[in-house]
């Protein structure tokens, strides 16, 4: 017999990719991720039944892990405990390619930026999700999403303009 | 027509319908400089996808695998990272401080060695989690070891509650590293609170335990084959 877990096991391995994807851009840290991934996935199949087949699983399962974190959030405030990691801008294995030093500078700009910007900056740009699917991930209406994303972007402007120009000297 | 940065975003994240689109476009062609905000918009989304897209190709952790795998016991019809709640006994809300691995001060003695590193368990409380099993505690000890579990990089790891302390060891090699502390201040200890709360433990640790438990607490047999087993996995 095939249950609605077996349909999501079955559905969730290809997206795991992602999903540590998005939680390393929430968590900006590695281990965090992992854990964060780790957690959604069992949740994720003990409520299989609350996913609907025709609805998009991704969304889904960000939903979950955008809880789950604010939730964690919450509890390591509670004892100010907050790690920020700069891995997040860091990359395994050296590399010296232009599109390596982007990537890095790239990605700690993003870390720098805020919790919700950031969130909405990986579901948008990175994973590539709709307006709407976005919205529903974190919870808002699709005008705040769009007001963050807006704000992001200059952010993320004026972070890496002003980062571009010691990198374009040095290559 | 004027342009707001905010369509032109969205005409950017292929949000906007078939007409705006075609009208944007028009506009597009005689303002260099709306089409070049637009660029921006479109290398920056270029930009930012690509700079995460190698880390596609990593291996996943172990543990996350191990998630997807798993069946789930019939009785696990709980969360998995709350379910266990029911072993720890009702939460005593406390004001107390909770101090982490390598952030604990230099205790004065026993029962807990200062190293480098880590926090690791001596004498009595060294004892008490090696020794006692959560499963058969008849009566109240000094040291009360109340839950055993696998933390997420599967190591065996213990609740120990004493009268003004209260903590979480994990087994690494052949000693107990204390991943957690907490201890009753003087002003929680004025009023008495975490005796009060008798066999409860801090819900701060509760909070900890949640964070690192694969699964539910180990039931009595598990936790004894684990005790016979020097606590290695």
């Amino acid at each position: 017999m095939t249950s609605a877990t077996d349909v999501l096991r079955r559905e969730l391995g290809p997206l795991l990719p992602r999903l540590r994807r998005f939680a390393r851009a929430l968590t900006r840290h590695r281990e965090d991720a992992d854990d964060l991934v780790q957690l959604a996935v069992e949740r994720a199949l003990l409520r299989a039944d609350q996913w609907q087949i025709g609805t998009r699983l991704d969304s889904w399962i960000f939903r979950i892990m955008q809880n789950a974190w604010i939730d964690e959030m919450r509890a390591r405030s509670r004892y100010q405990q907050t790690f920020v990691d700069e891995a997040l801008g860091e990359h395994v294995g050296v590399s010296t390619t232009e599109a390596h030093i982007d990537a890095i500078a790239v990605r700690k700009a993003v870390s720098k930026l805020g919790d919700e910007q950031r969130a909405a900056v990986a579901l948008v740009l990175v994973e590539g999700l709709p307006y709407k699917e976005a919205a529903e991930v974190l919870g808002i209406p699709i005008g705040t999403l769009t007001s963050r994303l807006a704000r992001a972007r200059e952010s993320l402007q004026a972070t890496l303009s002003a980062a571009s120009a010691p990198l374009e000297k040095r290559t | 027509m004027t342009i707001a940065d905010d369509e032109l975003m969205a005409y950017a994240d292929g949000e906007l319908d078939a007409q705006r689109r075609s009208e944007i476009e028009l506009a597009l062609r005689d303002d260099a400089h709306l089409a070049q905000r637009l660029r921006a918009h479109q290398a920056m989304r270029a930009r930012v996808r690509a700079a995460f897209d190698d880390e596609l190709t990593e291996p996943m952790a172990p543990g996350v695998l191990q998630a997807l795998e798993a069946r789930q016991h019939p009785e696990a019809s709980n969360d998995p990272s709350w379910g266990w709640r029911r072993w720890g006994g009702i939460a005593a809300s406390l004001a107390i401080g909770l101090l982490i691995g390598r952030t604990l001060p230099p205790p004065s003695g026993a029962p807990i060695d200062w190293q480098t590193n880590e926090v690791v368990a001596g004498g009595a409380l060294e004892r008490a989690l090696s020794t006692q099993l959560a499963s058969a505690a008849t009566e109240i000890t000094p040291l009360r070891v109340p839950i055993s579990f696998v933390d997420r990089s599967g190591r065996y790891c213990r609740a120990f509650q004493a009268d003004r302390q209260a903590g979480v060891a994990c087994r690494s090699e052949d000693r107990w590293v204390v991943q957690a502390l907490v201890v009753d201040t003087p002003a929680s200890a004025a009023s008495g609170a975490l005796r009060q709360a008798g066999s409860a433990l801090p819900s701060m640790l509760l909070d900890e335990i949640d964070a690192r438990i694969v699964g539910v607490p180990l039931n009595s047999a598990q936790e004894t084959s684990a005790r016979e087993s020097g606590w290695r996995r």
